[in-house]
């Protein structure tokens, strides 16, 4: 099975700290995979069979930290819309951009991402992505298992089990599973597998489209929670 | 249609168009409201009462879009704050493809400038793809929203990194403005029998 | 000069901190209560590859070097010591005589499985009449067909208690003493002959298996023998550079966990009004610590680089073990010191640290050997 990931690379909340003068998150380490695109790699390693998994992530020159610990858990690649057009955008405009990212990079028979984020509980990316793509979509996906051309899951929350005909996208509920830990011989590997960069032009969007020109939400400031 | 048609192409196939309007020709609050075993979710109450005082700050219109519930529901909906009752063709049961398609639907004829969920396992399903659908905006999570009457804006405030911040996050350009609250936010207001309202069958 | 560690090192560091935080720092006082590190904790090192760090891929290790190597033990080294040794005298000494003096067939047949983890190693050099006079061994193997006979009998010997793969260097002519007498062969635990004393009791490192090996009438195919007939002690002294090199950076770990564990607790001991680590008393003390780990970290690294180009280093190992030794038996001192009363209860981890410290002057060869070998070189070579 040919399978996508979307990693969204988030602040490591074991050092960062909230400035109350600022009210802000200072960051004092490096940026690391959001937990629950952890859980969506270690389904998608369950289902591989072969196959390949190919991770890909909008992002900056820190994206590349997040990017090889999934390389060390098995990813076989990695894309990096790193384009700086494509930059500071929302998850309108980053779901065109990754779609068009996974569009050119061939046909996958499934996308995973995370059903949230460390940063936002709540995830859009997910079925955004299946629109953007035309694919059909679950969310909060505990588990999975494909059976020809078919996935069938079982999902946390009120909507349980379902099932979708592949190619389909599916969102994976963080702590559903164990990601396996990178061992010696992975992170030696991981270290030599390619991350590729791809530009905006290379996917063939407008620049009014993605990063922060194509954004319709704006994070206008953040502060501390009354105590 | 096909189980991995888009809403788009359902959109052609119902002839609607998804052309690019400017914010000034959308006007009004649209709440989506869900039903559980016919009867309108307190969740979806809860929305509502939100969206009324929201509506009211703007001086506008509240149209409430049920899915998964039907007419009788209606006249409970209008006492607690409903300017029109909107009854799509959708299945009583979630699926996702016909649901997406009646809340694009009801979108693009009705053009509501905020369109606001209550925060549930449908509507996180569906209002993120809604909203790629119509190229908008949706904030999602929100524990609090905030109106700016005078921009036409509603500010969503959301818990950050599990609750160690808050951001503000705003739509200011495009529309409808998707805003789906956090769980247990806002409560059941109260039913009012002089409000009267209307029902709206929306066509197939 | 590049001092930074290579992404690889540092996914190295960064997987075997999470390993040593999550698997191997819950265990640590039970590791040293019970004596024995857990047969499932060292399935789950193996599941992590961390028995083949610093070997060549062609032989099943990991390829990651001598620095590899160093950044897993000084992050281990921040967990447990007694798993650290049971890691080093697997890896340092045990299996590294065969990597380096093995040849290509004998290196096949045993590293693959010493890389898995699946065989653990041990080196068995020491003997009774024969520790820093390692040349006084006494243990003899007999030419017979095409066997090799070994009698004799190895003492304190690491890993000894659940080692499958040992190299046990044993006296092939008495007449040639230490050059050419004296011969590398590996024994498998299951040959006819070969057992293994009780676990000795031990002040520190508690968990790791020490004991003596006994061979009556062992018999090794000449095949096992490690290198030439009668290179034994050069093999021997080979192999020990490599183990010293690398000593240091498990110190370095230790050093640095103490010195966290300080902070953290003379932030938080409150008296004379004040967290004690507004007294330049203490500060004083975690400052000559912190100096001290820094000097000994640039050497460790250092070290391993050298190695890791192929210079010779012998001399940089020995000052290195001897160094790193010395320091850390200061620093875990000053640890228990600046703990007070709780640094020396069994409910915190600061008295492992320092019972454990003690041995690094010892074996590997004792610090007054480690001068020797310092000294003899600067006599031999006329300067610094």
């Amino acid at each position: 099975m040919r399978i996508a990931i979307c990693l969204k690379p988030v602040p490591d909340l074991a050092t960062a700290y909230v400035s109350k003068s600022r009210g802000e998150l200072v960051e004092q380490s490096k940026r690391v995979p959001n937990p629950a695109d952890e859980n969506a790699m270690a389904l998608a390693l369950s289902l591989r069979d072969g196959g390949e998994v190919a991770v890909f992530t909008v992002g900056d020159e820190a994206a590349p930290d997040a990017l090889r610990p999934l390389l060390a858990m098995g990813a076989d690649r990695a894309y990096l819309v790193d384009d700086e057009q494509a930059q500071g955008g929302d998850a309108l405009a980053d779901a065109k951009a990754l779609a068009a990212a996974i569009r050119k990079a061939g046909d996958f028979d499934l996308v995973l991402c995370g059903a949230s984020s460390l940063v936002h509980e709540v995830g859009q990316l997910g079925p955004r992505l299946a629109e953007a793509l035309g694919l059909p979509h679950a969310t909060r996906v505990t588990s999975a298992q494909v059976s020809g051309a078919t996935v069938s899951f079982s999902r946390a929350g009120s909507l349980g089990e379902g099932s979708l005909s592949l190619p389909a996208v599916l969102t994976v509920e963080p702590g559903c599973n164990s990601p396996p830990l990178p061992n010696a011989i992975t992170v030696m590997k991981a270290a030599r597998k390619p991350i590729d960069s791809v530009s905006v032009e290379e996917l063939a969007l407008e620049p009014d489209q993605v990063g922060a020109a194509g954004a319709a939400v704006r994070l206008r400031l953040t502060q501390l929670p009354e105590p | 249609m096909t189980e991995d048609s888009t809403a788009q192409e359902l959109m052609a196939a119902y002839g609607i168009s998804l052309e690019e309007e400017t914010a000034e020709e959308y006007r009004g609050l649209l709440v989506v409201a869900e039903g559980q075993q016919g009867q309108v979710s307190e969740a979806s109450l809860a929305a509502l009462g939100v969206g009324r005082d929201l509506a009211d700050a703007f001086g506008a219109r509240l149209e409430v879009l049920l899915l998964g519930a039907g007419e009788d529901q209606a006249p409970g909906l209008i006492s607690r704050g409903a300017d029109a009752v909107l009854l799509p063709q959708a299945p009583a049961a979630y699926q996702a493809q016909a649901w997406l398609a009646a809340l694009v639907s009801a979108v693009q004829t009705r053009r509501p400038e905020v369109v606001l969920l209550a925060g549930t396992d449908i509507t996180r399903d569906l209002a993120p793809r809604a909203a790629q659908c119509l190229d908008t905006g949706l904030i999602g999570g929100a524990q609090e929203l905030r109106a700016e009457a005078d921009e036409r804006l509603v500010v969503g405030i959301v818990p950050l990194y599990g609750g160690r911040l808050l951001g503000e996050f705003a739509c200011p350009v495009r529309r409808p403005q998707f805003i789906a609250l956090a769980e247990k936010v806002g409560r059941v207001p109260s039913e009012d029998r002089w409000r009267t309202g209307e029902v709206v069958h929306l066509p197939a | 000069m590049d001092f930074t560690f290579t992404e690889e090192q540092q996914m190295l560091r960064d997987m075997t901190r999470k390993f040593m935080e999550n698997e191997v720092k819950p265990l640590a006082r039970q590791i040293d209560d019970e004596e024995k590190i857990p047969t499932e904790l060292i399935a789950k090192m193996r599941d992590q590859g961390f028995f083949g760090i610093p070997f060549g891929e062609e032989y099943g290790g990991v390829g990651a070097g001598e620095m590899g190597y160093c950044v897993v033990l000084e992050e281990m080294g921040r967990g447990s010591a007694s798993v650290v040794v049971l890691l080093a005298a697997h890896t340092s000494i045990g299996t590294m005589a065969i990597y380096l003096d093995g040849s290509e067939e004998l290196k096949h047949k045993y590293l693959p499985a010493l890389c898995s983890g699946e065989k653990i190693a041990a080196f068995a050099l020491t003997e009774q009449g024969a520790g820093s006079d390692a040349a006084a061994i006494a243990t003899t193997a007999v030419p017979d067909g095409d066997d090799y006979v070994i009698n004799g009998s190895k003492l304190y010997i690491s890993n000894g208690d659940i080692a499958d793969v040992i190299t046990v260097f044993a006296v092939t002519d008495k007449s040639l003493g230490v050059r050419g007498g004296v011969s590398a062969l590996v024994v498998e635990s299951s040959m006819p002959g070969f057992s293994r004393g009780p676990k000795e009791r031990k002040m520190g490192i508690r968990g790791a298996g020490t004991c003596e090996l006994f061979f009556k009438d062992v018999r090794v195919p000449k095949s096992n023998v490690i290198g030439k007939v009668g290179m034994g002690f050069l093999t021997a002294m080979k192999t020990l550079d490599c183990g010293r090199l690398s000593l240091g950076a498990a110190c370095v770990g230790a050093a640095k966990e103490c010195i966290d564990l300080c902070i953290n607790h003379a932030s938080q001991r409150v008296q004379f009004g004040e967290p004690i680590i507004k007294k330049q008393a203490i500060q004083w003390m975690l400052a000559d610590m912190a100096a001290e780990t820094f000097a000994m970290e640039s050497m460790a690294y250092r070290g391993a680089w050298m190695y890791d180009q192929g210079m010779k280093t012998s001399r940089e190992a020995a000052a290195i073990k001897m160094f790193c030794s010395e320091t850390l038996d200061r620093i875990v001192d000053r640890a228990v010191q600046i703990h007070g009363g709780l640094g020396y209860m069994a409910e915190y981890p600061i008295e492992m640290f320092y019972r454990d410290s003690r041995i690094n002057r010892i074996f590997e060869g004792t610090n007054e050997v480690q001068r020797m070998v310092i000294a003899s070189e600067l006599s031999r070579k006329g300067r610094y």
